[in-house]
């Protein structure tokens, strides 16, 4: 006999409540996508100033930034931050619709700018290439996650979102697990550290196979007495080498280049 | 997402390159936008009109647009019918602004006020919103590569209003056109954009300024 999967403590009768406050928030709070594709045309228009730096920089502080401007949130319990998550009413799903998944496992089923790309192919075409240049370019050098360069900004957003949101009194911390691409790539966490985070999401590689199918986003997020030794979780943000060039050890910081004003070009060699 | 993070970007922008900086930015934005989405060719008014009405031309990207068919535009002959006025009853920025107040739970960041004031004060005075430098430029350029039984437009932009009420009529237009204030004004109750296009060289736009004619950066 096969066995059960379970797939997220999500009580069915809470799932119609949950769907009709982000029906409410879906219709009353609509997007347009042509403002999305101007900002898009915004970042391009940055790139070709400043170069992949300095879009990179860019795009990691504006989602920092957005973050920043979302008010903090504390829950008494674990339990309490799940279902504010999947009912719409946490920060951390109010912008892409979140929801748990299993264990310390969250997935956002569409990702918020999938409308905003399929706009901006159907009015321009193909993307230019200045979005894959940063994406490779986040990758080597931050954090290895990215499918997309609008993924830039989604991670730093979420990176900076989680120090606003305490459990008990606890900042919560956050992981990729892995992203799909409006074209259906898949990026999974770097090998070797699969296993790591899969542990820290009490999530099995068949569970996390099933919600990357469903989803855009997988997502860890668990509270700090779940950390794992210090010098894995480091490692799970070095860079993989994708090519010959290497990017920082996992004993380095690894911070992004400051954005420099549009009239000057990012030195190469400055770092904080 | 994107949308309300502009305010975010904004605002950094706004330290490093000044609130100028910015608006040069989008009205870059703006230019970029018409040209990427490229020409088109329609045979005649009706063409280009019903292909409006049903949101068929690069200047319905950002929304349905009314043709005001009673506001043809016609030569100083009166004879041929040369251009008309069109509507948007809804702004691109004001479902920004809601998903900024609805999410944040958060008035609009000063930076958007400060945008659309430095626009007002060293363009030309018709924004109502920290888009319109992009967005009033986008029509202007899109505008530009239309042509209609073979003529180029010119969009001249008429009236605006914000989503909190602010009203603003470009006196030069309203002169060009010889249109009634009274009348753009009832206009607004029900719209929160009019403009119009006309074909190139019909009228003299002596005292129009460019929603691109940046003075300052």
């Amino acid at each position: 006999m096969p066995q059960e999967t379970t797939v997220g403590p999500v009580a069915r009768t809470q799932a119609a409540a949950v769907q009709s406050r982000k029906r409410v928030l879906a219709q009353e709070l609509p997007t347009n996508p042509f403002v999305d594709v101007a900002m898009t045309l915004f970042l391009e228009d940055i790139a070709e100033k400043q170069g992949v730096e300095g879009l990179l920089a860019y795009m990691m502080s504006q989602g920092a930034a957005l973050a920043e401007s979302m008010p903090p949130e504390d829950y008494a319990t674990w339990d309490d931050f799940v279902q504010a998550v999947n009912e719409g009413r946490s920060i951390f799903s109010a912008l892409e619709g979140t929801e748990h998944f299993a264990g310390y496992c969250f997935v956002t089923p569409v990702k918020p700018f999938h409308e905003a790309i399929a706009t901006y192919i159907s009015l321009m075409g193909e993307m230019l290439k200045a979005h894959q240049d940063a994406t490779d370019y986040y990758n080597g050098t931050v954090q290895n996650a990215a499918v997309e360069s609008l993924d830039i900004i989604h991670q730093s957003f979420r990176r900076e979102l989680v120090n606003r949101i305490s459990v008990a009194g606890q900042p919560v911390r956050y992981a990729e697990l892995g992203t799909k691409g409006y074209n259906g790539d898949v990026k999974l966490a770097p090998e070797g550290w699969l296993e790591v985070i899969l542990e820290k999401a009490q999530l099995s590689l068949t569970q996390l196979q099933m919600a990357i199918r469903q989803n855009t986003s997988v997502i860890v997020i668990y509270p700090p007495e779940r950390e794992v030794a210090r010098e894995a979780e480091a490692a799970v943000l070095a860079p993989k080498v994708l090519g010959a060039e290497a990017g920082a050890g996992p004993e380095e910081a690894v911070t992004p280049p400051r954005a420099a004003a549009p009239e000057e070009k990012p030195d190469s060699n400055s770092g904080e | 997402m994107l949308d309300i993070a502009m305010f975010s970007l904004a605002a950094d922008m706004a330290q490093k390159t000044g609130v100028g900086g910015v608006v040069d930015y989008w009205v870059r934005v703006g230019a970029t936008y018409a040209q990427r989405i490229g020409t088109e060719n329609f045979v005649g008014w009706p063409q280009f009109n019903i292909a409006t009405n049903e949101r068929r031309t690069s200047l319905t990207v950002e929304g349905p647009v009314r043709v005001l068919t009673d506001m043809a535009i016609t030569d100083r002959d009166g004879g041929e019918i040369v251009g008309y006025v069109y509507a948007l009853t809804e702004d691109p920025m004001v479902a920004v602004y809601n998903r900024w107040m609805g999410i944040m739970g958060q008035a609009i960041p000063p930076i958007d006020q400060q945008i659309l004031d430095h626009y007002n004060e060293n363009v030309r005075p018709t924004a109502v919103s920290s888009f319109d430098p992009c967005i009033q430029t986008f029509r202007e350029q899109s505008a530009s590569v239309l042509t209609v039984g073979g003529s180029q437009l010119d969009c001249l932009h008429i009236a605006a209003r914000s989503r909190m009420g602010v009203r603003r009529l470009y006196e030069p237009s309203l002169k060009i056109l010889n249109l009634e204030e009274r009348y753009i004004v009832s206009l607004l109750r029900d719209h929160m954009t009019v403009y119009a296009l006309v074909e190139t060289g019909k009228f003299d736009l002596t005292g129009y300024v460019k929603a691109n004619a940046l003075r300052s950066s």
